[in-house]
C-alpha cells in the first residue's frame, strides 16, 4: 500500500500542470456564451459547453496519460526507476493507473469549478437533463451518482485501453500482428453475437451484451496490464507479448462467454416462459400458441411458440411470430416473422415435430390478417388497403384484389380492423371496419366477398352508422358473425349474415355483457352479468335465445372453452385490476343449467374479453389455463386436479 | 562453484543464460560475488553486461540458470531485495519532472533505513541544485544525484551499471571518489560495469571479463595482476629452451619489435620466469606489472583472435 500511494501520490504531482489545461479550459464556456447568434440563454450555453468540455476534457486527459504513463517511461527506459526500489510490480502498476484517473476525474472536476462557482449550474443542468431523459425515455438514465460512476468507469476503461495500445504501438513487434487479428476476431464475435440477438428479437439481450463485452474487455485490460507490469517488468517487448497473452486469452473467454450468454438468452423453449399471456388454441386443441414473459430476460423480449400440451413439443416463431392463424382442421399454422416487411411462413402440424417453413412470400405492409382455407392449402393475407389469396404448396399467387370505396381506414397497428374468412376454398370473406368519411364518429362494416376462380372481389355487405369500438367474431364456417360494438360501458351484439352482413337476430340479452362466442354446435354463448350476478346466456344458431345460466360469481365473467360439447369452463369475477389474479374457474353445464367451481386463482388460458376467436377452443388445448402467477397447467374438470406443464414464478 | 559457496555469496549467478529472441545475451554464466568485495564486470559494449545486470535485479528472467542476491531469487523477490540493494543505471532514470528534494522524499517513503541527511549532504556536496527538475540536471549532476539515492537506503549491495558513462574526467574521478568512500566507511558490497577501466582498478577486488555473452575471466584483482606481465627480452639466435619456457608462461601476444621481443603473458610466475631468464640465447629480460586496460585489450584482442 506504501509502494501505491508513494507512486500515485509521484505521478499525480509530477503532472500538476494538468491542472492549470483543465481551470484554461474551464474558463471556455464563458467566452463561447458570449458568441453571438444562439437562442439559448447566455448561462444555459455556459453551463452545458463547461458539463461538455470538462467531460470531453477528462476523456482527453485519460487518453493521453493512458498512453504515457507507463508506455513512455517503457519506451525511454526511465520505469526501471520504479523497479530498482522496494515498489511491488502491481503497486507500480496500479498507483500509475490510479493517478492517471485520479488526474482524468480532477481536470474534469477543475474544468466544470469556474462556471459552478459563477452560477452553480453544471451539475444542477445534468440532473435535469437526466431527468429530461428519463421522462422522455430516450435513453437509459442512471441518475447523477451512476452517471458519475459510468464516467469513471469509462475513464478507467480509456485509460487501460490507451496503456494496453501504447504498449503495443510502442514495442514494434510482430505481436503488433497477433494484436490486430485478435482484435478483429473478438469484434467478429461480438458482431455475430449482436447479429444473432437482433435476429431472435433479442434487443436488450444485444445492449446487456454489450455491457457484459465491456465489463470483460475493462477487467481483460486490467488484467492484462497488471501482468504486463509484473511479468514483464522493464522489457518492452516481453510486457507487449503478456499483454497480448493475457488481454486476448481473456477476451476469448469472455467471447465465448458472450455467445453462450446470447445462445442462452435468445434460445428459448416454453419452459423458459415466467408468465404465459397469451395463447390461442389451434381447431382440435392438439397445438396452441403461446407467448409471454421470460425468466431472467429482458420484459421487451417475448418468443411465441407453437406448443403441444400433450407431448411438450414445441416450434419457435422466429422473432416473435405473430398474427398466426390455423386453418379449420387444424393441420396447418401460419404466421408473420419481420416487422416492415413480414415474411410469411408456415408449419405443418401433423408432424410430430413441425418445423417453420418459409412460404417464400413477403408482404408489402406491416398490419395484416391471415386466415387458412379449410385444409390449410390457401392462405389469405388481408392488409387494410387490399387481400391477396396464394397457394401454399406452390407460393403461387391466385388472387390479389384492392379494396375501393371504403372510407379512411382507421390508424393504428390494429385500428384498421380487417378480417378474412374462407367460406370455401374458392370463396373468401373480408370483414373490414373504416371511419365513415363524413362524420369521424361513426364506422362502416364493408363485407366484400372475393369469388377466387372468377377474380372478383365484391362489396357484398355493408352495416353502417356503428359507433364505439367494433368487434367481429365469425363463426367457424363463415356464414355467420357476431358484430359487436362497445359504446360507453355498454355492449351490443347482434348475428349477421357472413356475406351480406344483413341482420339475422339480435342478441340482446339483458344485462353487462363481457364476451361471445360460438360452440362447437353453431349455437352462440354470451356472458354477462345481471343484477349483480354473472350469467351465460344461450342463443340458437339463428339467434334465437334458449337458455341462461346464472354462475355464483359476483359481478360478470368471461368465455373460456368448450372441454366437452355443452360443458363450457368460465372464469370470474371480472373488473378491476389484476382480477385475473383472484378469478376462479367455474364448469357450465349447459344441457343441465348448472354450474360447479373447479378450481380458485384460475382462468382459461384462452379467454374472451369481448372479443375472441369466434368459436370456443375444444379438445385438449380446452383444459389448458394459467394460474396467478403465469404457470400453464392442465386442469381436469371433472376433478379439479392440475398438471403444471410450464411453471412459472 | 560449490552450492555452500552460493548460499554465502552476496551474488551468485550460476550457468545464467540470457536471450533476446535468436540473441544470446549472456551464454552460461556463473559467477559469485562474496560480501564486502567489489566486483568488475567488464567488457566491450555489447558483451551482455547489462542484460545480466537487469536479471540480477529481477527486471527480466533469464531463459535458464539460477540468480541469487542474499540467497533469494531477484525475479521471485525483487521488491524485498531492492530494500538491500541500491542502484545506479547506465542512464539516469529517475522522473524527469521531479526535483532532487522531491525524489529525496519519495524515496524515502519507501525505505526504513534511509538516510535522509546523508543524501542531503551529498547533494550539497556535489552542488545539484534541489529544485529543478531531473530532466534539467546535467549529466553529472544526473548521475551524482542517483548515486545518492542509491546510497541513502544503506544498501548492503551496491549495484553500477557503467555509471560514469558520458562523465567528463572530473565527474568521473568524482563520482568514484564518493564511491570508494562509502565502500570504504560501509564494507558494501558492490557490483560494477564500466568502460573506466582506469577507475575501477582502483577500487575493484574482483574482475570478470565479458565478451559476446561469455564470462572469460572470473578472478581476483591480485590473482589478476599478478600473473599477467609484459615481458621485454632480446633474443640471441633460436632456442628451443626459450620457446618452451615462454610457452610456459602462457603468451597472449608476441611481437617482434626493432630492439627485441615483447610479450604478454598470462601466466607469470617467479619460478617461470627464472626458468625463462636462464634459458639460452635470451637475453635482458624484464617483466613489467600491465594495467587492467592492458590486461583487458590483451584478453579480448586474444579471444578476438580465436574467434
Amino acid at each position: 500500500m506504501k509502494g501505491f500511494t508513494s507512486v500515485l501520490m509521484r505521478e499525480t504531482a509530477q503532472r500538476r500542470t494538468i491542472w492549470w489545461a483543465a481551470l484554461a479550459a474551464g474558463l471556455l464556456p464563458f467566452l463561447l456564451a458570449v458568441l453571438p447568434g444562439t437562442t439559448f440563454s447566455r448561462a444555459e450555453i455556459r453551463d452545458a459547453s463547461a458539463l461538455g468540455i470538462a467531460a470531453g476534457f477528462g476523456l482527453l486527459v485519460a487518453l493521453v496519460l493512458g498512453a504515457s504513463v507507463i508506455g513512455r517511461d517503457l519506451s525511454e527506459g526511465r520505469i526501471s526507476f520504479d523497479f530498482t526500489r522496494p515498489v511491488g510490480g502491481l503497486s507500480i502498476w496500479s498507483g500509475r493507473m490510479a493517478a492517471a484517473v485520479v488526474l482524468a476525474l480532477g481536470s474534469a472536476l477543475v474544468a466544470l469549478l469556474p462556471a459552478t462557482l459563477a452560477g452553480g449550474g453544471p451539475v444542477k443542468l445534468m440532473a435535469v437533463s437526466l431527468g429530461r431523459s428519463s421522462a422522455d425515455g430516450m435513453v437509459p438514465v442512471f441518475g447523477v451518482f451512476w452517471s458519475t460512476v459510468l464516467y469513471l468507469l469509462t475513464l478507467l476503461f480509456l485509460v487501460m485501453l490507451a496503456h494496453a495500445g501504447s504498449v503495443m504501438v510502442r514495442s514494434h513487434s510482430l505481436w503488433l500482428l497477433v494484436d490486430l487479428v485478435c482484435c478483429l476476431g473478438f469484434l467478429a464475435v461480438l458482431f455475430l453475437t449482436g447479429r444473432f440477438l437482433y435476429a431472435q428479437g433479442a434487443i436488450m439481450g444485444i445492449v446487456r451484451a454489450a455491457w457484459i463485452a465491456l465489463g470483460i474487455l475493462l477487467l481483460s485490460l486490467l488484467a492484462a496490464g497488471a501482468a504486463q507490469v509484473c511479468k514483464g517488468r522493464t522489457d518492452l517487448k516481453a510486457g507487449h507479448k503478456i499483454i497480448s497473452i493475457t488481454l486476448w486469452s481473456l477476451c476469448a473467454l469472455g467471447a465465448v462467454s458472450i455467445a453462450g450468454y446470447a445462445n442462452w438468452y435468445a434460445r428459448v423453449s416454453p419452459a423458459d416462459l415466467a408468465a404465459v399471456y397469451l395463447g390461442r388454441t389451434a381447431p382440435g386443441g392438439r397445438w396452441v400458441y403461446l407467448g409471454g414473459w421470460l425468466k431472467h430476460r429482458s420484459d421487451q423480449f417475448r418468443p411465441a411458440f407453437l406448443y403441444n400440451p400433450k407431448t411438450g413439443k414445441y416450434l419457435r416463431l422466429g422473432v416473435r411470430g405473430w398474427g398466426v392463424a390455423f386453418s379449420s382442421d387444424g393441420s396447418r399454422c401460419v404466421w408473420l416473422e419481420g416487422w416492415k416487411k413480414p415474411d410469411l411462413y408456415t408449419a405443418d402440424l401433423t408432424k410430430r415435430q413441425p418445423t417453420a417453413m418459409p412460404a417464400g412470400i413477403t408482404l408489402p405492409e406491416r398490419y395484416n390478417r391471415l386466415a387458412l382455407s379449410a385444409n390449410g392449402g390457401r392462405c389469405a393475407i388481408a392488409s387494410r388497403s387490399g387481400v391477396s389469396l396464394y397457394d401454399l404448396s406452390s407460393g403461387k399467387l391466385l388472387a390479389s384484389a384492392r379494396f375501393r370505396d371504403s372510407g379512411t381506414p382507421i390508424p393504428g397497428a390494429w385500428g384498421a380492423l380487417v378480417l378474412a374468412r374462407f367460406a370455401n376454398e374458392d370463396k373468401l370473406v373480408i370483414d373490414s371496419v373504416s371511419r365513415d368519411r363524413e362524420n369521424e364518429n361513426e364506422f362502416s362494416l364493408f363485407v366484400r366477398t372475393l369469388y377466387v376462380r372468377r377474380k372478383k372481389l365484391l362489396v357484398t355487405g355493408r352495416v353502417e352508422h356503428l359507433a364505439g369500438a367494433v368487434q367481429i367474431i365469425p363463426d367457424s364456417t363463415g356464414t355467420r358473425f357476431v358484430l359487436a360494438t362497445h359504446e360507453s360501458g355498454e355492449f351490443h351484439l347482434s348475428l349477421r349474415d357472413g356475406t351480406s352482413g344483413a341482420l339475422l337476430a339480435p342478441l340482446g340479452p339483458p344485462g353487462k355483457l363481457r364476451s361471445a362466442a360460438f360452440l362447437s354446435d353453431g349455437r352462440i354463448a354470451v356472458a354477462g352479468s345481471l343484477d349483480g350476478t354473472a350469467h351465460i346466456w344461450i342463443f340458437g344458431a339463428g339467434g334465437v335465445p334458449e337458455t341462461s345460466v346464472a354462475v355464483p360469481i359476483k359481478g360478470s365473467l368471461l368465455l373460456g372453452s368448450e372441454p366437452a360439447p355443452g360443458r363450457l369452463l368460465v372464469t370470474g369475477p371480472v373488473g378491476g385490476r389484476d382480477w385475473y389474479k383472484h378469478a376462479s374457474l367455474h364448469e357450465v353445464n349447459l344441457a343441465a343449467g348448472t354450474t360447479r367451481q373447479v378450481a380458485k386463482n384460475l382462468r382459461p388460458l384462452v379467454w374472451h374479453w369481448w372479443f375472441g376467436e369466434g368459436t370456443l377452443p375444444t379438445g385438449n388445448a380446452a383444459r389448458l389455463c394459467l394460474t396467478a402467477d403465469g404457470s400453464l397447467v392442465d386442469v381436469d374438470p371433472a376433478t379439479g386436479r392440475e398438471t403444471t406443464l410450464i411453471k412459472g414464478y | 562453484m560449490t552450492g555452500n559457496q552460493t548460499n554465502l555469496a552476496t551474488i551468485a549467478l550460476d550457468d545464467v543464460t540470457i536471450r533476446y529472441g535468436a540473441t544470446v545475451a549472456a551464454d552460461s554464466v556463473t559467477l559469485s560475488v562474496e560480501k564486502g568485495s567489489v566486483y568488475a564486470l567488464l567488457g566491450r559494449n555489447g558483451a551482455g553486461k547489462t542484460s545480466l545486470i537487469r536479471c540480477m535485479l529481477g527486471q527480466r528472467k533469464a531463459q535458464a540458470g539460477s540468480i541469487a542476491l542474499f540467497g533469494e531469487n531477484p525475479w521471485k523477490s525483487r521488491a524485498d531485495l531492492m530494500a538491500r540493494v541500491g542502484v545506479v543505471p547506465e542512464e539516469p532514470d529517475a522522473p524527469p519532472e521531479m526535483t532532487a528534494k522531491q525524489l529525496e522524499a519519495f524515496c524515502s517513503k519507501l525505505y526504513s533505513t534511509w538516510d535522509g541527511r546523508g543524501v542531503r549532504d551529498r547533494l550539497e556536496r556535489f552542488e545539484v541544485p534541489n529544485n529543478l527538475p531531473f530532466r534539467r540536471l546535467s549529466k553529472g549532476q544526473k548521475e551524482q544525484l542517483t548515486l545518492a539515492l542509491a546510497l541513502g537506503p544503506m544498501p548492503d549491495l551496491l549495484i553500477l551499471d557503467d555509471p560514469t558513462l558520458g562523465l567528463d574526467a572530473v565527474a568521473r574521478k568524482a563520482f568514484f571518489e564518493e564511491l570508494v568512500g562509502e565502500l570504504a566507511d560501509r564494507g558494501t558490497t558492490a557490483f560494477l560495469s564500466s568502460h573506466d577501466l582506469a577507475g575501477v582498478e582502483g577500487i575493484a577486488s574482483h574482475v570478470g571479463v565479458m565478451r559476446t555473452g561469455r564470462l572469460l575471466l572470473d578472478e581476483s584483482m591480485e590473482s589478476l595482476k599478478g600473473r599477467f606481465r609484459l615481458l621485454t627480452f632480446g633474443r640471441d639466435g633460436g632456442s628451443p629452451d626459450a620457446d618452451r619456457t615462454l610457452s610456459a608462461m602462457h603468451p597472449l601476444r608476441v611481437s617482434q619489435q626493432p630492439w627485441g621481443v615483447e610479450a604478454v603473458v598470462e601466466g607469470f610466475g617467479d619460478e617461470a620466469f627464472a626458468d625463462f631468464s636462464a634459458a639460452p640465447g635470451v637475453t635482458d629480460p624484464e617483466a613489467s606489472p600491465l594495467s587492467l586496460e592492458d590486461v583487458f585489450i590483451a584478453l579480448d584482442g586474444k579471444e578476438g583472435e580465436r574467434r
